[in-house]
């Protein structure tokens, strides 16, 4: 099989290679971006929404403990960050995450079903405040 | 469906559970829950040479024997598995049925990308939020590298056309199979 033959057998495969290189590039280079922004903590337990915490007010890092579905869990909080430090799941693909601080980064332990949101902070004087006051 | 097919698709069967087993014990690298998708060699070959339902018949003992050895049966984890599984399937095999330009390797690639939907869709449903999604960036490029390993594997093994020798010893001696 020539060169020719191998990229026009293989034309459609190529196609749907690219394709998902690109989109999935250039989401990780938006994810990439770095975004300077208060943020704040949503932490859901089996859909319900357990606490909120407002990163950008925390001084001091400091340890919470939460109830997940099957076990407790220990979560950690500083300045604009939050992470799983200790979860009774097998995996332990929550904890090994570390610390998250990027708006939109969740934290999910699959186990527990525990889903820890990161929203960014709408800052007060932003500009769609000023349209509305205006 | 004779005792020949019956033992094969019972082989695949184990060798699937196995490297589904094995794969459990392979620590994520990059993103949470990613694995290499060994099993779903199993699954696609069995997809080529026999058929939608004998796939549907090993993927779903697959899931579901992993699922009991691993002790993650119907947790998150094991519906999140047995989602994947499915919609890869079907994906696969709407591929290789009606994509006719695709070859084993855009057919396999589209599996892998239909398995990491699956699964978020059942972790959107079970946690409620669709920011789950926010990996599957991540999963589709790791994707590429599984399931072009994956249909490298299986092209070498359809290529060599054991498991169709093995059926047609079967229809030339059906003495020799037939208890």
């Amino acid at each position: 099989m020539t060169v020719k033959d191998f990229f026009r057998r293989h034309a459609y495969d190529f196609l749907a290679v690219s394709s998902v290189l690109v989109l999935s590039s250039a989401a990780l280079v938006y994810y990439a971006i770095p975004k300077r922004e208060d943020l704040i903590a949503s932490v859901f337990v089996e859909k319900s929404l357990l606490a909120t915490y407002d990163l950008s007010k925390e001084t001091t890092e400091r340890t919470i403990e939460i109830e997940g579905k099957f076990t407790p869990m220990t979560l950690g909080i500083k300045k604009n960050a939050i992470a799983v430090l200790e979860s009774g799941c097998k995996s332990q693909y929550c904890v090994h995450q570390g610390y998250v601080s990027a708006a939109n980064h969740p934290i999910v332990c699959a186990y527990n079903e525990v889903y820890i949101a990161l929203s960014g902070k709408e800052p007060v004087n932003s500009v769609v405040a000023g349209v509305m006051v205006l | 469906m004779s005792v020949r097919k019956m033992t094969l698709l019972a082989m695949m069967m184990a060798l699937a559970v196995a490297l589904g087993y094995a794969e459990s014990f392979i620590p994520s690298f990059w993103v949470p829950g990613t694995k290499p998708g060994l099993a779903n060699m199993v699954i696609l070959l069995c997809l080529v040479e026999f058929g939608f339902f004998e796939a549907l018949l090993v993927n779903l003992g697959r899931v579901l024997l992993v699922g009991a050895l691993t002790g993650t049966v119907f947790q998150m984890g094991f519906y999140m598995s047995a989602a994947g599984a499915l919609l890869s399937l079907i994906i696969m095999w709407i591929g290789l049925r009606y994509l006719k330009k695709l070859t084993l390797y855009g057919v396999s690639l589209l599996g892998a990308l239909a398995h990491d939907g699956g699964q978020l869709l059942v972790g959107w449903a079970f946690l409620g939020n669709p920011g789950v999604f926010y990996y599957f960036p991540f999963m589709a490029l790791i994707s590429l590298a599984t399931g072009f390993f994956v249909a490298f594997v299986v092209t070498r093994i359809v290529k060599t056309g054991i498991l169709k020798r093995i059926l047609s010893e079967e229809k030339q001696n059906p003495k020799a199979v037939k208890p």
